[in-house]
């Protein structure tokens, strides 16, 4: 893991000028604007810790719902973490952790007890034992669609039980080697309060305000078995505007800020905020779909592709320098599987030129399709493609639009996306690379990683397990079956006040640990 | 009202067939609703046809089976004219269902950031007022030098883009100055930022109006006769030429009350002003197709409703607009 701190906009002028050189006109206004701002404007940080400090996080939009079990994905996740736990939790090196549950073990291939901490309680007084967590397993598992996403995570469960008032028993559907991730991801919520306003957790902060869409306003739990020392008051606000957003930093009205663009980011550097960056767990990269053109069944062409991408300059222009290049494989370091003796694609303009030519693969259209957020990435890859003698241009689609394009059937032969397995960190979550169904694309058009991909699902061997997703891994690679682009990072700016940003393995600030000095 | 045409009748013709004659409001009423109605009906089709909120709500790791499942759920796999027949159904009902993302009625959910944005497009058409009619009077009755300073002006406050204007306020009073929040909704001080925004363009189009509208009576006869019994031109014009300029004035208030609650969206977006604009662009990027219908559907009553009072407030400001001879 790598966490990065605090550093000067000045250290990397080149890179702003290519960030800036992507950004769109009005973020471009804002720019100039954040820049005539001077220097230093954060606070100083470095004084006494407090005790009853009020932050106020803001973020380009914020959770949908109260109830974790509703919320989408990780926008709902930096509100869930704070009032929610779960069974276990990803430490910062992405290792489980204890947290609800303080032991697990396998009774057999497809069921698991989890033994639960003594003495927790729910903010609202409620005790937490083995009926509320069965109790919401149940709910999720009801097919309710307000559930849906949540109800994906726990993809493999097929029911929960109490064996006792500390044990609570999970049963699955087949064997699966990543139940313990899947349960990093389910919040618990009092059962007394499913239907309540306001859902009760046993997180280190309580909800005393709810505005939808605009803000939550949380405070301390008392009562939390991992209390918050130096924060008593916590807001989330939806600030959807990224100049705004920015402003608000800077004024002081917020005290972090997230899904700032990269530019930006180092802009607010070079103004004294700090800035705290760590891989998000994504992957960059884009798909080549043979079903949409034929052509990109030939090996020489994929790896012409991947050939062509200079991808630490991708990196600096199109990531804003907050990622790290990849070249070689899907998943990063500390993840299960991860290879580094597999190879990396190098930019090698001339020999991409050279397949290409040998491929009879001149002139051919490859027209790239993504969403809005992703144009500034897909251009620069279609710019390298265009430079080796391919024809490619970006098409955005909207998200509803992309989303069946990129899991059922593509008219474009590339897609650029980032995988979103850091939810899991596990391969199990990229299943667009794994087994397909009639009518539906395959994004690699090799059968042994497919059957790799069904075998690693269900093993419950961890060697055994490793060694499938490195083979995964390296057929991947050998086959050049992916344009592999970088691991893009998590970037959060904060006041000087907040210090480094205490984030979890997943990424999601950990508000409890935050020391605000005054 | 029925009958045929008097002229018809006086001139002997064959007597014209019965029809229904609508007074001018019931006619404008019903003209409106029937263009809600297709504002709907395209909406409807549009929405659908464009994106899948199943995907949205499944994200990019769902299986198909998951996204099958939703889509189920939510009613998608219907038959779209079965979707469609039971959309307008619920519509003569109100209910336009529960957000898909917040569980929450649709309507009630826009219904209650509608008075944040009433209260936006209320100060500024009040600023447009209160700030634009001395503007026009200026342009169309100061000195040269007075004009061409106000008609620059006039030029910069309708060439600058609400977004371009509002991220520079936030720059200076925000910032820079630290008078106004940068951002947020409920107090008075978020007021000010979006209400100049928004009313930058107003307040230009609003003078423009009222000097078109006095150098257009200028060699009026009434205007002369009211100099000749030696009335101060102040006095012309506050009590002869300005209200006789109002009924143009008030018919382009109108336009521009009926544009700014849609058009606040943007404005709403950059300052997080909690509005009905900044919740349909949510439920928008969401796909969140109960609340899109809701919010666009409130917005065309209002619409509606703000024609109405406008032609009935220009038929009272000018009354020969009721006779038909203005």
């Amino acid at each position: 893991m790598r966490m990065r701190a605090v550093r000067k906009v000045s250290s990397r002028p080149g890179l702003r000028a290519k960030s800036a050189a992507l950004g769109v006109a009005s973020l471009g206004l804002a720019l100039v604007l954040s820049g005539c701002g001077g220097t230093d404007e954060a606070e100083a940080g470095g004084g006494e810790p407090a005790t009853d400090a009020s932050v106020t996080i803001g973020s380009t939009a914020i959770s949908n719902s109260l109830d974790p079990s509703a919320a989408l994905s990780s926008v709902g996740r930096t509100y869930t973490k704070q009032v929610f736990d779960q069974l276990v939790v990803f430490d910062a090196d992405g290792v489980i952790q204890p947290s609800l549950a303080t032991e697990w073990n396998r009774v057999d291939d497809t069921t698991m007890d989890f033994t639960l901490r003594d003495g927790v309680t729910f903010s609202n007084g409620d005790p937490l034992d083995a009926e509320a967590v069965a109790a919401n397993i149940t709910r999720v598992l009801s097919g309710d669609p307000a559930y849906a996403t949540v109800a994906g995570r726990l993809a493999t469960v097929k029911s929960a039980t109490a064996e006792s008032a500390e044990v609570v028993r999970v049963v699955t559907s087949t064997p699966d080697p990543i139940l313990l991730n899947r349960m990093t991801l389910f919040d618990i919520v009092a059962p007394s309060t499913f239907k309540d306003e306001r859902p009760a957790g046993s997180g280190p902060f309580k909800v005393t305000g709810y505005q939808e869409g605009v803000k939550i306003e949380l405070t301390r739990n008392d009562s939390s078995w991992r209390p918050s020392e130096s924060v008593k008051d916590l807001t989330i606000e939806a600030i959807p505007n990224p100049t705004t957003l920015a402003s608000a930093l800077r004024t002081g009205e917020v005290d972090v800020a997230f899904g700032l663009p990269a530019d930006v980011v180092t802009q607010l550097e070079g103004a004294g905020f700090e800035t705290t960056a760590k891989p998000a767990g994504s992957s960059a990269i884009t798909s080549l779909i043979a079903d949409a053109e034929p052509k990109l069944g030939d090996a020489r062409v994929r790896e012409a592709i991947n050939l062509a991408v200079n991808r630490d300059e991708f990196v600096d222009a199109a990531l804003g320098g907050f990622g790290t290049p990849n070249g070689s494989q899907l998943l990063q370091e500390g993840y299960v599987g991860y290879d580094d003796s597999l190879p990396s694609f190098g930019y090698d303009l001339d020999k991409a030129k050279e397949l290409v030519s040998e491929a009879g693969a001149e002139g051919l259209e490859l027209p790239i399709a993504t969403t809005a957020l992703f144009k500034a990435q897909a251009e620069a890859v279609a710019g390298y493609l265009n430079a080796v003698g391919f024809k490619s241009e970006v098409v955005i689609q909207d998200l509803s639009a992309f989303i069946p394009t990129l899991l059922q059937k593509s008219e474009y032969p590339l897609l650029y996306w980032q995988t979103d397995y850091y939810d899991l960190r596990d391969i199990t979550s990229v299943s667009r690379f794994g087994p397909t169904a009639p009518g539906q694309q395959a994004h690699i058009p090799v059968n042994d990683y497919q059957d790799l991909y069904v075998k690693q699902s269900t093993e419950l061997d961890e060697d055994a397990r490793e060694a499938d997703i490195q083979q995964m891994a390296k057929i991947l690679n050998e086959e050049a079956g992916v344009l592999f682009l970088a691991w893009p990072d998590t970037v959060y700016s904060s006041a000087a006040r907040i210090g480094e940003l205490p984030l979890g393995g997943d990424s999601l600030i950990r508000a409890e640990a935050i020391v605000v000095t005054e | 009202m029925t009958g045929a045409p008097p002229a018809a009748a006086a001139a002997g013709g064959a007597p014209a067939r019965r029809r229904l004659r609508l007074g001018p409001v019931a006619a404008t009423a019903l003209r409106l609703v029937l263009t809600l109605l297709g504002l709907l009906t395209l909406l409807f089709f549009l929405v659908r046809l464009s994106g899948d909120p199943a995907a949205v709500l499944a994200g990019p790791s769902a299986t198909p089976e998951q996204l099958e499942e939703i889509r189920t759920g939510l009613g998608l796999d219907e038959p779209l004219l079965a979707q469609y027949v039971a959309f307008l159904g619920d519509v003569v009902r109100l209910d336009f269902g529960t957000s898909v993302f917040s569980g929450e009625d649709a309507l009630s959910s826009v219904l209650s950031v509608l008075p944040a944005t009433l209260l936006l497009v209320l100060s500024t058409v009040l600023t447009s007022v209160v700030v634009g009619i001395p503007c026009g009077v200026v342009l169309a009755r100061a000195g040269r030098l007075a004009r061409g300073g106000m008609g620059a002006a006039m030029t910069l406050a309708q060439a600058v883009p609400s977004f371009v204007l509002g991220v520079g306020l936030i720059f200076v009073f925000a910032v820079q100055l630290g008078w106004l929040p940068a951002f947020g909704s409920g107090t008075p001080a978020t007021l000010v930022m979006p209400t100049i925004a928004l009313a930058a363009f107003a307040v230009a189009r609003t003078a423009r109006m009222v000097a078109a509208e006095l150098e257009q009576g200028e060699g009026h006869d009434y205007l002369r006769t009211a100099y000749a019994k030696g009335a101060s031109s102040r006095r012309v014009l506050w009590r002869h030429a300005l209200p006789n300029a109002m009924p143009a004035v008030a018919s382009a208030l109108v336009v521009e009350v009926s544009y700014l609650l849609s058009g606040a969206v943007v404005v709403e977006v950059l300052f997080a002003y909690n509005g009905i604009g900044k919740r349909l662009v949510d439920a928008i990027f969401a796909r969140d197709y109960p609340v899109v219908q809701a919010a666009v559907f409130v917005i065309g009553v209002f619409v509606i409703v703000v024609n109405l009072v406008g032609d009935a407030l220009v038929r009272a400001l000018d009354p020969r607009t009721a006779r038909g001879l203005a």
